[in-house]
């Protein structure tokens, strides 16, 4: 865990795009997403074989989606958060990480009491360098906490808020990356689990890529030791994606008017109808088939995550590639597993 | 043409009566016609064949217009029916067989592609000039999506009605006249709402003839030489795993182990080891290190039961083995693996592992200590039988202090003869002064008052231990009492507890809920924690606010005197081994709450290690009390509700629930019942009369001593209910050794196990409903055919092996299923996840909506059966989806089915759902066949008592009474109805049907009727007063000089003689009795309380 003080202005220029307009957003988008495209082809070159994570890592940062990565130990879940997030320039007083354990207490988390403040009977915790006042955050084995934590991370991550002596006070947070081992087909937890709406395996790469896997893991011990981040290289940063995030929710947002006159919406121009109908028979696919559970709330997220994607990743209208991203709906491990090797079989693109 | 112009039809719907009403002749509605509508939705029709001066008569007498004008626009069809507009239909679930049509050729070849790309290969062709058709089977969804949305031509069809293949409708519609169709000779007929078409059947081509699948490269061949000899592999222990031990193998000296052992180990821990003497062995000798001497004695194996605990660290000088691949019967050393890796089943082949043994692989070579172990290795094996509780082997003594034995082997006995309390016996620490005189002035018997609580103080192993510090609580108690202070409080409380029996008022009453406090404080002040605690819990329990909170106060100034909640807590929390009086104080403070505001999370995580033998209500207090803290935690209330609703499932456990004086007042006749020597001598001439009977066996009757082992399995199961729990554990000792022989057999080594298991559990107080230990489930999974087909015929007849489940022998044995109600509740037990499990039960609900009648009762049936066993959450949805779709089923299965589903709505207290149900189940019992209607009538009463119903138990009884008539016909039924009049205390009107059941049983009849028969009138007797109950049973005791079979079970044992015995026990141990009417109702209003405030708290939300 770091807690370092944050640096205040990139601060204000992180809070400076939350407010721009549509039309200053407009003449950057390009630039943008060239830089956000370098920025996550840069930032592959030092993994093996974890590109589709780290696209889907910035798909979901810029659509401020919560993102969890399931996976045994040793699969590089940590390494790729804090790659992610040295690659961006996110000072330590802007970033939280924490490893969860069933005796993690809220304090921990979400700061500790203020005695001062509960002597004047106040309950007010001391939320610097801890959850509420960063911006990206990293929970690990996210699972294994209590009801206690869980709770309060439901309430952050559905409103963006949490309680501070009874009063709603805002959290800054704008990436929720999580990590498990595991994923528990427990009932109680199900709530959580469907606020991520994206879970990516993250799987051991030594069957097909040992060498390369050698290779790069002596380049990481090499940095490590000589304490070099070449990772960062300045592509973009958390105010480009904050940007990115804010110009999307515009376009997500304005009618244009078409040749004949009438009021289009974003999905009439970016979402066509036939390929509506493919969304639509691929989630009844998986739904009937699979028993893959897809909330009303995940549907909406979907199509937000969806328009992000072909954003980035092309920058047009959303087309049959793009849909790829419902492999990442599985619910459990064996889901997951499943729909990473079916969705691409259902639309032809395996 | 017709000389009519055209007939004029109001609409569809008219044309559709036409045809199916015969105003029409059949041959002219076959033959084509012109169809158009107008704007209004008439229908126009002209048909090419003529209809004669009558038809056209008949139907301008039913509204035709028969000399219309056609208007513009009009279509051809092949036949009338053609005219009829299709109906749109959702398509819930995909067909199992479709017809696929594209409109050009590329088009079919491209979907027998997909079709192949998604894994369906089960598809056949037939190709036509414009394209194709294809038929495939469980075609996958993603295409029939497709198809329904027609994308790119791509059109799909199911076989309208099923079963046939000539006519297929399009999917997603109905035509309303599907099942009169008919396709032409040689054809198939497919129905699309824009047209119908007619396609030659030549004949189905298999996909080969349409995809021609070609491998790139030239094939190369490889010539087969032959082998040389078979490779020998050793097997080989490697350092590779990290699980506990839970087996251990003394070699030398394992008496004196043993002995060593049980001088420090706790009891509970003690109980969850098994262990077993291996003789002396001459092949010991090849153990490394090994020498004469050692073996003297054999070895000893000590093995750990398991459970939800992990195995106890017993820091052994020993081998140490620990289970290896999931194997709970092979054994290898903590720390090494088998190399090579091979699958379970051929290690175990490899092995020569039987079912009934324990097998250990020992290292053959001498190992240096701390190294890791390496090498070959020799299997060692025993008889799973050969282990014994190691408890049993222990005899606790008090030290030095003989005449103290006496209350605690009444305690363990439970005879409770009458006597005066001091309640002293009781108290969790005794006084450190002695008070002689105290004892001459009381009568003797109150040395025989059970001395519950905690033992262990005064208790050592064989020698003598320091008795444990003195705990403050201990030294209050010191100072504060004296004998006269004593004997006023066991005054007092006589008083206080003979008032509270004969209180008549209901169970939340106000004045019960004060004499409770009372209660709770003269226990407090006489040191009986466990008393007090039940006593306080149950009056805050129907409190409210600040009422609450005086209560717990009053409960926590009871239990701690003037020590701070705080420190206490405190030091509490440290404690890793706490009593149960421990966790039950900090319960109460956690309940509280104020004093835990610091500690909340350690107090959360210290409750959930040890707070398993907790009662309902202060496991709930507490757990709502932690709650409020964090603010409303509302997934860990739900999960300590799933907790409490789990415990309640087989009734209220009186052992755990029940204050002792409520416990044992019911079977001194306190609450109104006999006492448990009446019991227990009924059950002695129950087994004298056993043993005197000269029966006539018949000729292939199972030899004597093997019936009469398992005889002595059900009375001791009998026993351990009426508490007398040395003289079962005697009879299982003496069921074993005489079943020893045979204990290799499959059958008797499961029966002994589950026999064992069973009784077990009824001495550990658990309700007759608690599942048998897993290990037993993959036991039974794993025996054949025929083995299981003799032990599913025990379990069958047996109460005591599946008090629920109504395994079905013979059907599953012609089935070979291993599941009587179907493989798909086989399967479910495979699924251990209650996610997991809840969504398969969802699923057999769905397929249940579009099964026939008989499938779709069968599944429903499995289905309420087994929403018992997941949580609230996962049941409640599963039930309202599935209870309604019992109205669709023919009226005689309605009764049993609303019965099943009235049992699930009361084992989750959803009272909301009740009267619905009663209504319906009211109505559906006066169609009932009468075998059925004791079954429905036997589990509803229990619902409903289950949920304090009492007003409508006797609606549901006057309903039943009037739908049956007083012939023998109906007799079971009336039994049942006798049982549920006798519940209510309508005995004057119960004892008619029981007195016309025993005269019944004098008729001549089949044996199997009898001991059915027999049966009933032992449990509806449990339900009636005890003197007519017991003197009625050791009546039917009577019959048992006729009862013997030549069933094929006879290879094992004698069924209809375990049959018979088996209701006499029953019918004289069960709860009913043993409790009597008041006690019972008692309790069962104490469950309904429970679950009242349990969904009340939570908002009966899942």
């Amino acid at each position: 865990m770091t807690t370092a003080v944050a640096a205040p202005a990139v601060q204000d220029s992180v809070e400076k795009a939350q407010g721009m307009s549509a039309d200053d957003l407009a003449r950057e988008a390009s630039a943008l997403r060239d830089r956000i495209n370098r920025f996550r082809l840069a930032l592959g070159r030092f993994f093996v074989a974890k590109q589709p994570l780290i696209d889907l890592m910035c798909v979901a940062a810029v659509a401020q989606e919560p993102l969890l990565l399931c996976g045994p130990p040793g699969t590089a879940k940590s390494d790729l958060v804090i790659k992610f997030k040295d690659a961006l320039k996110i000072p330590d007083g802007e970033y939280f990480e924490y490893l969860l354990t069933r005796f993690t207490e809220p304090s921990e988390v979400f700061g500790p009491i203020d005695i001062a403040q509960l002597r004047e009977g106040r309950y007010l915790r001391r939320d610097r360098g801890k959850l509420p006042t960063a911006r990206l955050v990293f929970l690990d084995e996210i699972f294994k906490a209590n009801s206690a934590i869980l709770n309060s991370l439901l309430t952050v991550i559905n409103e963006r808020k949490f309680y501070q002596d009874g009063q709603p006070v805002p959290v800054k947070l704008r990436i929720l990356l999580a990590a498990t081992n595991e994923l528990p087909e427990n009932a109680e937890l199900a709530a959580l689990k469907d606020r991520f709406c994206l879970k990516a395996a993250c799987r051991s790469v030594q069957d097909e890529h040992f060498v390369e896997l050698i290779d790069a893991g002596l380049d990481g011990f090499t940095h490590r030791e000589l304490n070099q981040k070449p990772w960062i290289e300045g592509h973009a940063t958390l105010e480009d994606f904050v940007k990115a995030n804010r110009w999307l929710t515009h376009v997500l947002a304005r009618r244009t008017i078409g040749n004949d006159g009438k009021e289009l919406r974003d999905r009439e121009i970016y979402f066509s109808d036939e390929l509506l109908r493919e969304l639509r028979r691929v989630l009844k696919t998986l739904v009937r088939e699979d028993g893959v559970f897809v909330s009303d709330r995940k549907v909406v997220k979907l199509y937000r995550l969806l328009r992000t994607h072909a954003w980035i990743i092309h920058g047009g209208a959303v087309e049959r590639a793009d849909l790829k991203l419902l492999s990442y709906l599985g619910e459990t491990r064996d889901e997951i597993d499943l729909l990473e090797e079916k969705v691409p079989r259902l639309l032809g693109l395996a | 043409m017709s000389k009519v112009r055209a007939l004029a039809f109001s609409g569809d719907e008219a044309l559709r009566v036409a045809i199916m009403s015969g105003l029409c002749p059949a041959e002219v509605q076959a033959k084509g016609a012109r169809v158009a509508r107008d704007a209004k939705g008439t229908l126009f029709l002209a048909p090419e064949a003529n209809l004669s001066n009558a038809a056209l008569k008949a139907l301008q007498q039913h509204g035709v217009q028969i000399d219309a004008v056609m208007p513009d626009g009009a279509e051809d069809v092949t036949c009338w029916a053609e005219a009829v507009r299709l109906t749109r239909m959702p398509v819930l679930q995909t067909p199992s067989l479709v017809l696929l049509t594209s409109p050009d050729r590329e088009g079919i070849i491209n979907l027998a592609a997909e079709l192949l790309r998604l894994g369906c290969e089960r598809q056949e062709l037939i190709v036509t000039p414009n394209g194709g058709v294809l038929r495939c089977v469980d075609p996958p969804t993603y295409t029939i999506v497709r198809a329904i949305d027609r994308e790119r031509g791509l059109r799909g069809f199911a076989p309208d009605p099923h079963g046939q293949e000539t006519v297929w409708t399009e999917l997603g519609h109905k035509h309303p006249l599907a099942g009169r169709l008919k396709a032409e000779p040689d054809h198939l007929l497919l129905v699309a709402h824009d047209g119908w078409r007619n396609i030659k059947d030549d004949g189905w081509k298999s996909l080969d003839s349409a995809l021609e699948l070609a491998v790139a490269g030239t094939g190369v061949e490889h010539a087969a030489v032959s082998l040389g000899a078979r490779r020998k592999v050793e097997l080989r222990f490697a350092p590779g795993r990290r699980e506990a031990p839970s087996l251990w193998v003394i070699r030398r000296g394992g008496t004196a182990a043993i002995d060593k052992l049980l001088e420090y180990l706790p009891e509970e821990v003690v109980t969850r080891l098994t262990f077993a003497a291996a003789g002396r062995n001459a092949t010991m000798l090849s153990v490394p290190g090994m020498r004469l001497d050692d073996i003297a004695e054999g070895a000893i194996i000590i093995r750990a039961r398991t459970g939800r605990h992990g195995p106890p660290d017993l820091s052994l000088d020993a081998e140490e083995y620990a289970p290896l691949v999931h194997m709970p019967d092979v054994y290898a050393p903590a720390g090494a693996i088998v190399e090579p890796p091979l699958r379970r089943e051929r290690l175990r082949s490899i092995l020569g592992i039987e079912p009934g043994q324990v097998v250990w692989l020992a290292p053959s070579n001498m190992r240096v200590p701390g190294d890791p172990i390496r090498g070959p290795f020799r299997v060692e094996r025993i008889l799973d039988s050969a282990f014994a509780p190691l408890s049993e082997w222990a005899d606790y003594v008090i030290h030095a202090s003989a005449p103290q034995l006496v209350p605690w082997q009444r305690a363990v006995v439970f005879d409770f003869a009458p006597f005066v309390s001091t309640g002293l016996e009781w108290a969790s620490e005794r006084p450190k002064e002695e008070k002689p005189d105290r004892d001459d002035d009381r009568d003797k018997g109150r040395r025989a008052k059970p001395a519950r609580g905690r033992p262990a103080q005064a208790i050592a192993v064989s020698v003598s231990t320091p008795p444990p510090p003195p705990t403050p609580k201990a030294k209050k108690a010191e100072i504060d009492m004296s004998a006269r202070e004593e004997v006023s409080i066991d005054a007092e409380l006589a008083a206080l507890e003979a008032e509270f029996v004969a209180l008549d008022a209901p169970a939340d009453a106000p004045e019960r809920l004060e004499l409770l406090e009372r209660l709770g404080r003269s226990y407090a002040r006489l040191g009986r924690r466990r008393d007090a605690g039940l006593c306080f819990a149950r009056a805050a329990w129907e409190a409210q606010g600040k009422d609450a909170s005086e209560r717990m106060d009053t409960w926590l100034a009871a239990d701690l005197g003037k020590q701070d909640p705080a420190k206490t807590l405190a030091l509490l929390l440290d404690n890793k081994q706490p009593t149960p009086d421990d966790v039950r104080l900090v319960a109460a403070i956690a309940a509280r709450g104020d004093a835990v505001k610091k500690d909340h999370h350690r107090v959360v995580r210290w409750l959930d290690d040890h707070d398993a033998d907790l009662d309902a209500r202060t496991l709930w207090l507490a757990r709502a009390g932690l709650a409020r803290l964090a603010g409303g935690d509302t997934l860990g209330l739900a999960q300590a509700r799933d907790r409490i609703l789990a415990r309640l499932a087989g009734g209220l456990p009186v052992e755990r629930e029940l204050p002792s004086f409520l416990r044992f007042a019911g079977r001194s006749g306190a609450l109104g019942n006999a006492s448990g020597e009446h019991l227990s001598k009924a059950l002695n001439a129950l087994a004298d009369k056993i043993g005197s009977t000269r029966r006539k066996p018949s000729p292939v009757e199972a030899p004597k001593h093997l019936t009469t082992a398992y005889v002595s399995f059900q009375l001791a199961h009998g026993y351990a209910r009426i508490g007398q729990h040395v003289r079962a554990r005697a009879l299982v000792v003496e069921a074993r050794q005489a079943l020893a022989a045979v204990s290799t057999d499959a059958v008797h080594a499961y029966l002994v196990a589950a026999f064992a298991a069973r009784v077990e559990q009824a001495i550990q107080g658990l309700p007759p409903e608690t599942a048998l230990p897993e290990p037993l489930g993959s036991q039974l999974a794993a025996l054949d055919r025929v083995a299981r087909y003799k032990v599913d015929r025990l379990r069958e007849a047996s109460r005591i092996l599946e008090p629920l489940e109504r395994p079905d022998a013979i059907g599953a044995f012609s089935k070979r299923q291993h599941d009587s109600r179907g493989p798909e509740f086989a399967a479910l037990r495979a699924l251990s996840d209650p996610t997991a499990r809840a969504k398969e039960i969802g699923r057999l609900v769905e397929v249940a909506s579009s099964s026939t009648e008989t499938e779709k009762a069968r599944l429903l049936d499995g289905v309420f059966d087994v929403l018992l066993e997941l949580p609230e959450n996962g049941a409640i949805p599963i039930l309202a989806r599935a209870w309604p779709m019992v109205a669709s089923l023919p009226e005689p299965r309605h009764a049993v089915l609303y019965g099943e589903a009235l049992v699930v709505a009361g084992h989750f207290g959803r009272t909301e759902l009740v009267p619905q149900l009663l209504d319906l189940l009211g109505d559906a019992v006066k169609v009932v066949p009468g075998p059925e209607l004791a079954r429905v009538l036997d589990q509803s009463l229990r619902a409903l008592r289950r949920i304090g119903l009492r007003r409508e138990i006797a609606e549901l009884l006057a309903d039943v009474e009037n739908a049956l008539d007083a012939g023998n016909a109906n007799i079971h039924a009336r039994l049942a109805l006798a049982a549920g009049l006798a519940y209510l205390g309508e005995t004057a009107r119960a004892l008619p049907i029981l007195e016309q059941a025993r005269k019944a049983l004098n008729e001549p009849m089949t044996l199997t009727q009898r001991l059915d028969l027999t049966r009933a009138l032992a449990q509806a007797y449990a339900q009636a007063p005890i003197g007519d109950a017991l003197a009625a049973i050791a009546d039917l005791s009577g019959q048992l000089r006729d009862i013997t079979d030549s069933f094929g079970t006879n290879s094992h044992y004698c069924l209809s003689v375990l049959h018979f015995v088996e209701s006499l026990v029953l019918g004289i141990a069960s709860d009913d009795l043993a409790l009597g009417e008041a006690g019972r109702r008692f309790v069962e209003d104490d469950e309904h309380l429970i679950r009242r405030r349990l969904h009340r708290d939570l908002g009966g939300a899942g």
